[in-house]
C-alpha cells in the first residue's frame, strides 16, 4: 500500500517537471547568464522550453502552465503582466494543433518549425510591445534575439531530452 | 492510438479536451484583460509584479552569485594575457589623475573661500546612497530593466537615480519591500536637452536648443534640472549626429553591471530616521575648509570626510 502511494506521489511529482523547467528557463532568461554583445540582447530560453514541451508532452504542459510560465516571465523581466503568457499561450497551441504531423520529424524539420514559429511569436510580442508602449521599437534588437533563440533550440533539445525520457509516458499510476 | 479498455479514461478524455480548449481561451481573455488593466492602471498591476520580485529575490541574490563570480574569473583570465599593457596604460592614467587632484583641491578650497566670502550655505548637500546588487537584467529587445536587492526597507524610494563607478544607470521605477527595478537610462540629461532612451543602446539627445554646439566626443553629464538626479553625474559621450538625432554612447558597461548605487536627492529625509537606513554620503570627499561650521557630520553618516 505504502508502495503505491509512494509510485503515485513519483508520478505525480515527475508530471511537474515541464513546468519546472520552463520555469528554470524563466530564470536563465532574468539571470545575466545568456546576454550577448553590447546590446544585451538575450535569447528567449522560455520560448524554447514551451515549444519543446507543448510538443513531446502536451498532457503534462497544459495552457494553465503556458500561462503561468509567461506570467512569472513577464514579472521578473519588469513587462507588462500578460505579453508574454498571451504569445507563450498562442505558440502552445499552435504547437498542439500541429503536433501530430511534426512530433515524429527529426530535429532539422522541428528547428525549421521551431524557426517559423519564433519568428511570429517574436513579431507578435514585439508588435503587441510597440502597442502597449506606443511608440514603435527598433526591430534590430528583435531580430538579434530571435536569431540566438534560434541557435538556443538545439542546444534545449540536447538538454531537455533525457529529462523527457525520464518522466513516464504514461501518466497512469495505478 | 491504443485502444482504452477502461470506461473511466474513454470517458475523462473528452472532457479533458473540453476542458483544455475552455481554458486556453479563458487564458487569452485573461492575458488580454491583464494588459489592458496594466495599461489603464499601472500601479495595480505594479504592485502584484513587485510581490513577485520581493519573493524571488533571495534566490535570484543567491543565483546571481556564482554567475558574476565566473564572469569575473573568465575577464580575469583575459586580462593575465595583457597584464604588461595595462600596467602602462594604468600608470599613464594615475598621473593624469593625480594632476587632476590637484586641480581638483584647488578648486575645492578655492569654491569654499569663494562661498564664505558670499555667505552661501554648503549649496546643495551630496545625496545619500544605498548601495544594492543587480541580481536581475532580462535585457530584452523593449523597455530595458533591472531587479535590485534593495528596497523600502533599505530605504529605496521611487525616483532615485541608480549610479555605479562609471557614471549614470538609470532611475528607480518601481519599489518593493526588498527589492527595486531600475529602469535603465532614459533620464534628462545636461545642456538643455533631454535623453531620451529608446531600446537602442545608444540614447538619443531631444529637445535641442535651436543652434546646438555639439560635437561627437563631448561629454554628456546630468544638469540637476527637475530635481530629479544629482547635477554632474556622468552619462556618455555624444557618439553621432545627424539629422534627426544626437546619440549618446552611455559610459556605463553593460557587460559588467553587478552593483549599483541609488543615490536619493532633493527629497528631505528627518535627520532621526538616517542612521536606521545606514545610509552613506555619496560625493567626492570635501576638504576640511569646505565644511561650514555647524554642520556636523550625524553618527550614521560615513565617508563624507576627507583628506
Amino acid at each position: 500500500m505504502t508502495w503505491l502511494w509512494l509510485h503515485w506521489l513519483d508520478v505525480r511529482l515527475r508530471a511537474l517537471v515541464p513546468l519546472a523547467t520552463a520555469l528554470l528557463a524563466v530564470l536563465a532568461d532574468v539571470l545575466p547568464l545568456l546576454h550577448v554583445g553590447p546590446a544585451s540582447v538575450a535569447p528567449l530560453a522560455t520560448l524554447c522550453v514551451v515549444f519543446f514541451w507543448s510538443l513531446y508532452r502536451p498532457d503534462l504542459f497544459g495552457a494553465g502552465a503556458a500561462f503561468a510560465t509567461g506570467l512569472a516571465h513577464d514579472a521578473l523581466a519588469g513587462l507588462p503582466l500578460g505579453l508574454t503568457s498571451l504569445v507563450l499561450l498562442l505558440v502552445r497551441h499552435v504547437v498542439v494543433i500541429q503536433q501530430r504531423f511534426v512530433v515524429a520529424r527529426s530535429l532539422p524539420v522541428i528547428w525549421c518549425c521551431f524557426v517559423l514559429l519564433a519568428l511570429a511569436a517574436l513579431a507578435l510580442r514585439w508588435a503587441l510591445s510597440c502597442l502597449w508602449w506606443g511608440r514603435l521599437f527598433a526591430a534590430q534588437p528583435v531580430v538579434f534575439e530571435l536569431l540566438l533563440t534560434l541557435a538556443l533550440y538545439p542546444l534545449a533539445t540536447l538538454l531537455l531530452a533525457p529529462v523527457h525520457n525520464w518522466i513516464p509516458r504514461s501518466l497512469d499510476a495505478s | 492510438v491504443k485502444p482504452e479498455h477502461r470506461p473511466l479514461s474513454r470517458l475523462a478524455l473528452p472532457l479533458k479536451a473540453l476542458f483544455d480548449r475552455f481554458a486556453f481561451a479563458a487564458l487569452i481573455l485573461i492575458s488580454l484583460a491583464l494588459l489592458l488593466v496594466g495599461k489603464a492602471d499601472g500601479a495595480l498591476l505594479g504592485a502584484v509584479g513587485t510581490r513577485v520580485s520581493d519573493a524571488i529575490v533571495p534566490l535570484l541574490g543567491a543565483a546571481v552569485e556564482p554567475i558574476n563570480a565566473s564572469r569575473r574569473a573568465t575577464a580575469q583570465i583575459g586580462e593575465l594575457f595583457a597584464l604588461r599593457e595595462e600596467n602602462e596604460r594604468l600608470r599613464a592614467q594615475n598621473q593624469r589623475l593625480l594632476e587632476w587632484q590637484d586641480t581638483a583641491r584647488q578648486l575645492a578650497l578655492e569654491n569654499a573661500a569663494l562661498r564664505q566670502l558670499l555667505n552661501l550655505e554648503a549649496g546643495v548637500a551630496p545625496p545619500t546612497a544605498v548601495a544594492a546588487r543587480v541580481v536581475a537584467d532580462a535585457g530584452g529587445p523593449f523597455v530595458h530593466t533591472v531587479l535590485v536587492d534593495a528596497g523600502a526597507d533599505q530605504g529605496v524610494v521611487k525616483g532615485m537615480a541608480a549610479v555605479n563607478e562609471r557614471g549614470l544607470v538609470g532611475r528607480v521605477i518601481e519599489v518593493g519591500r526588498r527589492s527595486a527595478r531600475v529602469l535603465v537610462m532614459v533620464e534628462p540629461a545636461r545642456d538643455q536637452a533631454i535623453l531620451a532612451g529608446d531600446n537602442s543602446r545608444e540614447p538619443g539627445l531631444v529637445f535641442l536648443p535651436l543652434n546646438p554646439s555639439m560635437a561627437v566626443g563631448q561629454r554628456v553629464v546630468t544638469s540637476g534640472r527637475g530635481g530629479m538626479l544629482p547635477p554632474g553625474l556622468a552619462v556618455g559621450r555624444i557618439s553621432a549626429i545627424d539629422d534627426d538625432k544626437v546619440a549618446v554612447a552611455p559610459v556605463v558597461d553593460w557587460e559588467r553591471l553587478e552593483y549599483v548605487r541609488l543615490l536619493e536627492y532633493g527629497r528631505v529625509v528627518p535627520p532621526d530616521t538616517l542612521p536606521t537606513l545606514q545610509r552613506e554620503v555619496y560625493g567626492p570627499p570635501r576638504p576640511p575648509a569646505a565644511r561650514p561650521q555647524g554642520a556636523a557630520a550625524a553618527p550614521g553618516h560615513a565617508g563624507a570626510t576627507g583628506p
